[in-house]
């Protein structure tokens, strides 16, 4: 018995012992606990010096899709605390370095396993296949369907081709529209057509489908040339350029650059969809540039589709292709950067950019603007609100300002008995930059404020022009009347009024008053601008302070009479709309201080403006100088003459 | 020993080993899945699905764990011996767009009999607060009828609606309808599948779970609009994301809409109060985590917080310590002036992931700071959700403060701008939201898709037809920055439009045609639209082509004078196709006195390089002579008109109109059905649709040129006018499009 039992025992201390084995194998393969994020890096700087970030990159040459944990979505599986929120809406980013896991056979899985865990895998498609513990690893891939990419966690990739040059684009200027013809209308380089293609093939004829197959001889070259039905022999991709329309099917969608390859020569792609997930589509809209065909049977119709797009909307596309491949797909660099930007606009979803944006041409770099208008009201604001006067003075004349101060309390309604101008709430002198103290606001230095008007005084320490737009918190209206001390000539009551008036209509704008310094004699592409008196929305104040470089700034305070041309580029630039212009310039012009050599100052200070901005943002056509007088409906009596003796516009009632 | 005995013990303890390894292993598996995730198994091929692989999530997945499990097999067999839902259905797979050949359509089943007692029976006042199903199913029924899109022949039908209400699929609801499950299986186009079949729900599941796709319906492969979607639940661009609407929300727009009133205080970018919140909190079960949570933020100063216990009717039963000083404190702001002086509000998961705390906070607009990780927004298939809302994460709850402190004024601004926006254009109204739904879907089927800038930038989606185009350009609203540069010539001269009505004859058309003629270049392309009494027979072509020379393309439609008895009307444009300039400058001759002299044709061209200066400076906005002000006379009751000099400028009279191409276009499209046919019905409306038409699109007042002429004010003039103004609104579906101007454009002298 004892025998027996001891053999019993044997084998309880043999199967234990297996079992342990077991759970060390089984415990082996478990994560390790993921680092403990405590500093950032920034991306760009490629040193070497890591602390803990908050997303790590690991480059992987082939995955299997089923290892992942298909249940991840960003808000479960991506360790957030490792994002800090530090300054800047920026994540940091750490790579591994690639020598130390890339193995050429890409076999040797502990090698995986032993490192940190990867919440982030670069993948490029391949036919390796390796296991690897990275259930909740984000994965970038360029093979996605709509069944196995995790919605806000996987990035879809472009496939790029291996081997060709980075940048076919290099000399395009952002503002050309190419609306040229090309030879061909479709072009299909499909592995294999199937019967609705060949069907359109008969039904379009050999010149207006091209069919690029591969060619059958000399299988070196196939990557770069591709042969037509009848044989000839084209450089690919190149010959995709003689095409309007290039062909890609779902099956070249995975493993295959041709929707990249049509990207990069304007050859707009018509999508023949399955479930594919489009490469960074949550930065991309395709729609904008792509045809997508729902079904097989569509291609069928294709060519009476093709036929409707309008050779200005084919430019539009193209362009938008080239803006698109020039800022995403160019190169690896820029594909890198591109899944980064969607990785950080995750993390900081209310910094991110618009669609509108990120579709758009890359923005200067360095200027921080924002490139959507800010401001977008449509309907007239209500004048409930009034607007706060701004007057800056530098120590000119006292008495002129004390004019300034009393034409702007005048009545708006001339000779009425009105005890104070409509809408005018506070005016507020920036004491700028002088020694003196401003004379105290009581005692009768100042003259004296209509009941519901209130003056306030603020004293800044430089004496810098910029300061006029600065959006003080004593500015509690969104309307404000920029005013310089002697500008109490542009001061007419009612054109005052009809000013305030034209900007509750076109708060997004600024609107003038009086002179004019027009450069438009020496610049003739340049729209007039406006200087002195202007109504304009506090928020403008607010951006010109904020977003325009300080370099800019101090160049504008060094060189004077300049801070209203960089206001009007700004707000042109923004919305793309030019200013309003109230009143008669023929008259008013001469107020423009005599002495100063203003053109020559103004070209000057426009030509750095435009170099810090990009543009002065006032050459294209829709940027419009408004010629015309805005007359309020109330004080609208000033042209009856002009159409006095029209009697043609009167109604002739016949009915 | 004997051998036997020997074989028997190896045996027993071979047995027992056995017995033993095979424990101990199911023991390992049992508990190492719940400690350590494993490698999973491989599956070879993508298309294996995704949903039928055993789950191996953390026990930190907190918010996965329990979500949608029972219903996301495909193998799962269910009561109706179909799968219940198919997750891997895409557009491509599981709709079927040969129906659809005709064109987009939507056929509502007719409602089940005896269902409009049972909706009566239970609509007493708390259901009605709960925001049960009934009046909203029907208000999305009216809307689905209301849109051009409906078709009452199923043969003929893309999409196919049920008529029961299915938006409360929470069993435990009064408003719950236990038979829909068989009535839709047995709907004639059903076919078992679904196909072409669009579900509203606005709750699924039920407590303590509330799973999210529990909705006793084998939806199948039926397209679902529900609400409170998960992102790992919707089958993206085959589900739809839809608003949780409350059961008060109207079926049409109210008074104001588009021209919703601007932000007061957009000066201050901030509010007095920067994050706000007050709602309930449920202590316990799902939801309550956040909610619970939220007192650690407050500092009583610029974060307010209040929630309450009271939830339920024993709410007793589950509260904690902290329930007595919530429930004191909850008293003490009101509701509305909460969200109207806040910069942010809180916009935390209820039960489900939505709440309708979402679209009352846009009301108000303040800008949503969405605390329910994982939700899909609404329509976030075409909404871009990031310049309007603010996605925190309920995991870096404590650090919301900081977050909304980091986002700078510009965006702030920028942020309730675009809420106040996505509202007024989408979700004010029950027919917008069906509308959105619509559009999306349609957009799916044809091969021209709204690119997201019409849906991100006014005047949103709704009001721009992709069929007109998909660029920018072509259209009076989108700056040009950022994106390609527009082609510059269409932007520099004019398509004219001459109607020459009754009373209108030759010599008449002739001086205007003069005056076309002479502008260096600024007419383009002229269309005449003959309808004169006086003369049936125009002119004929070769005087008209001689007349305005080589450079001006000119085409003549109508002739055979007022034959059929319809009036000559304003809104008869040519096809919108075949006009070539981007300003359309629309002239009634017949309402010019003849014969005009050399002398006033130079003051006509003054008036039209006017009009176009003043229009290209403003594209969107209608620019022409004379104008009138709508106000509401109290004492007729009605809206009226009035032209006197000291008021302002609503809308257009005169003879002379200049527009966007654009709107040409829209006058004759569907969109415009219902308003050409009141201007039809009522004399003289046919100019004023011009200006309603306009306003409803942007907002934005007509501009005004000249002064005005006191002969217009006569009171016959307007009589016949004012009767329109209501029928017009109510054709655009809005209260009053119409907005004032108070400026004039006049030529610098």
């Amino acid at each position: 018995m004892a025998e027996s039992t001891r053999t019993m025992l044997g084998t309880v201390a043999i199967v234990t012992l297996l079992w342990l084995a077991y759970l060390a194998w089984l415990v082996s393969q478990r994560v390790p606990p993921p680092p403990v994020g405590s500093t950032r890096l920034v991306l760009d700087t490629g040193s070497d010096e890591v602390n803990t970030p908050s997303v790590v990159i690991h480059p992987v040459p082939g995955f299997n899709f089923s290892l992942r944990n298909m249940k991840c979505t960003y808000h479960t599986c991506f360790d957030i605390d490792a994002c800090r929120l530090v300054g800047e809406h920026r994540i940091g980013v750490y790579i591994y370095p690639r020598r130390r896991y890339y193995t050429p056979g890409g076999h040797r899985l502990f090698q995986f396993r032993k490192a940190y865990p990867v919440r982030v895998a670069l993948v490029r498609p391949g036919p390796t296949i390796i296991r690897l513990p990275l259930s909740k690893a984000m994965v970038a891939s360029a093979s996605f369907t709509e069944r196995t990419y995790r919605s806000t966690f996987d990035i879809a990739l472009p496939t790029l081709a291996a081997g060709r040059p980075d940048d076919q684009t290099e000399s395009f200027s952002d503002d050309s529209l190419d609306s040229t013809e090309r030879p061909v209308l479709l072009a299909s380089a499909p592995p294999s057509a199937p019967e609705p293609v060949k069907r359109l093939r008969r039904s379009l004829g050999d010149r207006r489908f091209l069919q690029l197959n591969f060619c059958p001889s000399a299988s070196a070259a196939t990557e770069e040339s591709r042969c037509a039905r009848n044989g000839t022999r084209y450089a690919y991709p190149d010959v995709l350029s003689k095409a309007t329309f290039c062909l890609v099917f779902y099956t070249q969608l995975t493993g295959s650059a041709a929707l990249l390859d049509a990207v990069s020569r304007q050859c707009i792609p018509v999508i023949l969809t399955n479930t594919n997930v489009f490469p960074f589509h949550e930065l991309i809209e395709w729609n904008r540039f792509s045809i997508r065909l729902n079904r097989e049977a569509d291609v069928g119709s294709l060519f009476r589709m093709l036929t409707k797009f309008s050779r200005q909307y084919v430019a539009f596309m193209r362009y938008q292709m080239r803006v698109i491949y020039k800022r995403y797909f160019a190169s690896p660099a820029a594909v890198a950067l591109a899944v980064l930007q969607i990785l950080n606009d995750r993390v900081f979803p209310y910094m991110a950019p618009s669609m509108q944006e990120s579709n758009g041409p890359q923005s200067v770099a360095g200027l921080p603007v924002s490139p959507s208008p800010p401001l977008f009201h449509t309907a007239p604001l209500n004048s409930n609100q009034g607007y706060t006067a701004v007057v800056l003075t530098r120590g000119g004349s006292f008495s002129k300002l004390i004019r300034t101060l009393a034409s702007l309390v005048t009545s708006g309604a001339t000779g009425s008995a009105s005890p104070r101008p409509p809408h005018l709430r506070k005016i507020l002198i920036v004491w700028n930059g002088l020694t003196e103290a401003p004379p105290p606001l009581l005692g009768g230095h100042w003259p004296a404020m209509p009941p519901g008007v209130g003056l306030e005084i603020v004293q800044t320490g430089d004496d810098r022009l910029t300061n006029r737009f600065f959006p003080y918190d004593q500015i509690e209206t969104d309307a404000v009347l920029s005013l310089l001390d002697d500008d109490v000539d542009v001061l007419v009551p009612s054109e005052v009024l009809l000013a305030y008036h034209v900007w509750l209509e076109n708060p997004d704008r600024l609107v003038g008053l009086g002179a004019d310094s027009s450069s438009g004699g020496q610049q003739p592409s340049v729209s007039p601008l406006l200087a002195g008196a202007a109504f304009y929305h506090k928020q403008y104040g607010a951006l010109f302070h904020d977003t325009l470089p300080t370099e800019l700034l101090d160049y504008i305070d060094s060189i004077g009479d300049c801070e209203h041309f960089a206001m009007n580029c700004m707000v042109a630039n923004l919305t793309g709309r030019g200013a309003v212009k109230i009143g008669q310039p023929s008259l008013k012009s001469v107020a423009a201080g005599p002495g100063r050599d203003r053109t020559a100052l103004a070209a000057d200070c426009l030509s750095e403006i435009g170099r810090y901005l990009g543009s002065v943002g006032l050459e294209s056509p829709r940027r419009v100088w408004m010629a015309f007088k805005a007359d309020p409906v109330l004080y609208g009596t000033a042209y009856a003459n002009w159409t006095a003796n029209a009697d043609f516009l009167g109604f002739n009632s016949v009915t | 020993m004997p051998v036997n005995q020997l074989i028997r013990g190896r045996r027993r303890s071979l047995a027992t080993a056995l017995l033993l390894g095979i424990c101990l292993v199911a023991a390992t598996h049992l508990i190492l899945p719940i400690l350590s995730p494993l490698p999973q198994p491989a599956y070879t091929g993508q298309d294996a699905v995704p949903s039928s692989l055993p789950d191996y999530a953390q026990p930190d997945d907190l918010h996965t764990a329990h979500l949608g499990r029972r219903y996301l097999s495909n193998d799962q067999p269910s009561p109706w011996g179909h799968p219940v839902m198919d997750m891997s259905c895409s557009m491509h797979t599981c709709f079927n767009f040969s129906r659809c050949r005709q064109g987009f359509t939507v056929y509502v089943y007719p409602k089940p009999t005896g269902e409009g007692d049972g909706v009566l029976g239970s609509d007493d006042e708390s259901n009605a607060e709960l925001g049960g199903g009934g009046e909203t199913y029907d208000k999305i029924l009216r809307a689905i009828r209301l849109s051009p899109y409906y078709t009452d022949d199923p043969e003929k039908a893309c999409i196919f609606v049920p008529g029961i209400d299915t938006l409360d699929r929470d069993s435990l609801s009064p408003r719950f309808k236990a038979k829909a499950a068989a009535v839709i299986t047995g709907y004639s186009h059903w076919h078992g599948r679904g196909e072409n079949h669009l579900i509203f729900n606005l709750y699924a599941g039920t407590w303590p779970n509330y799973y999210e796709h529990e909705l006793g319906i084998p939806t199948n492969r039926a397209i679902l609009a529900k609400a409170s979607f998960s992102t790992t639940n919707i089958r993206s661009l085959f589900d739809l994301s839809f608003p949780l609407v409350h059961s008060q929300h109207p079926l049409s727009a109210p008074a104001q809409t588009v021209a919703a009133s601007p932000e007061p205080y957009l000066a201050k970018a901030r509010r007095p109060i920067l994050l706000s919140f007050k709602g309930k909190r449920y202590v316990i079960g799902s939801g309550s985590a956040s909610r619970n949570s939220l007192y650690h933020l407050d500092n009583g100063k610029d974060i307010l917080l209040f929630t309450t216990c009271k939830h339920g009717d024993n709410w007793r039963r589950y509260s904690d310590s902290r329930c007595a000083l919530d429930n004191a404190r909850y008293g003490m702001w009101d509701y509305d002036n909460l969200l109207h002086n806040s910069t942010f509000c809180l916009v935390p998961r209820g039960r489900r992931l939505g709440s309708y705390r979402f679209l009352e906070v846009l009301q108000a607009g303040c800008i949503p700071v969405v605390l329910s990780n994982d939700w899909e927004l609404p329509f976030s298939e075409v909404i871009d959700w990031r310049r309007a809302a603010v996605w925190a994460d309920e995991r870096q709850l404590l650090q919301l403060p900081d977050i909304v402190r980091s986002i700078p004024d510009w965006r702030v601004i920028q942020m309730r701008q675009q809420c106040r926006f996505l509202y007024s254009a989408y979700f004010s109204s029950v027919q917008s939201i069906v509308r959105v739904t619509l559009e999306i879907l349609a957009d799916r089927i044809s091969y021209l898709r709204r690119p997201g800038l019409f849906w991100n930038s006014r005047p949103g989606g709704l009001l721009v037809r992709p069929q007109f185009s998909l660029n920018p350009c072509y259209y009076p609203f989108y700056g040009p920055r950022p994106g390609p540069p527009c082609p510059a010539g269409r932007v520099e001269h004019v398509t004219a439009v001459l109607f020459c009505g009754p009373g209108c004859h030759n010599s008449l058309l002739l001086g205007v045609l003069r005056s076309l003629t002479g502008n260096g270049g600024l007419v383009r392309q002229i269309f005449v639209v003959w309808r004169s009494s006086l003369s049936p027979m125009p002119p004929s072509m070769s005087t008209l082509r001689r007349l305005v020379g080589n450079k001006i393309r000119i085409a003549l439609s109508g002739g055979g004078g007022s034959a059929d008895g319809n009036p000559l009307s304003l809104i008869e444009m040519p096809d919108w196709s075949l006009i070539s300039q981007d300003a359309v400058l629309l002239i009634n001759a017949s309402a010019l006195s003849a014969p005009i002299p050399q002398h006033w044709q130079q003051q006509l061209q003054q008036l039209y390089r006017l009009a176009f200066s003043v229009w290209r400076a403003q594209t969107d906005r209608a620019v022409g002579l004379q104008g009138g002000l709508h106000f509401y006379d109290d004492f007729q009751e009605r809206w009226s008109l009035t032209t006197a000099p000291a008021s302002g400028v609503s809308c257009l009279l005169g003879p002379v109109l200049m527009l966007h191409r654009y709107y040409a276009y829209l006058m004759s499209s569907p969109f415009a059905e219902r308003l050409r046919r009141v201007a039809s019905v009522f004399d003289g409306c046919d100019l004023l649709a011009w200006s309603f038409l306009v306003s409803h699109v942007t907002g934005r007042p007509p501009a005004q040129l000249l002064e005005h002429r006191t002969a217009w004010a006569q009171p016959e003039f307007l009589g016949s006018r004012q009767l329109c103004l209501q029928p017009l609104a109510n054709a655009l579906g809005s209260a009053m499009p119409l907005t004032v101007s108070r400026a004039r454009m006049d030529p610098v002298s």
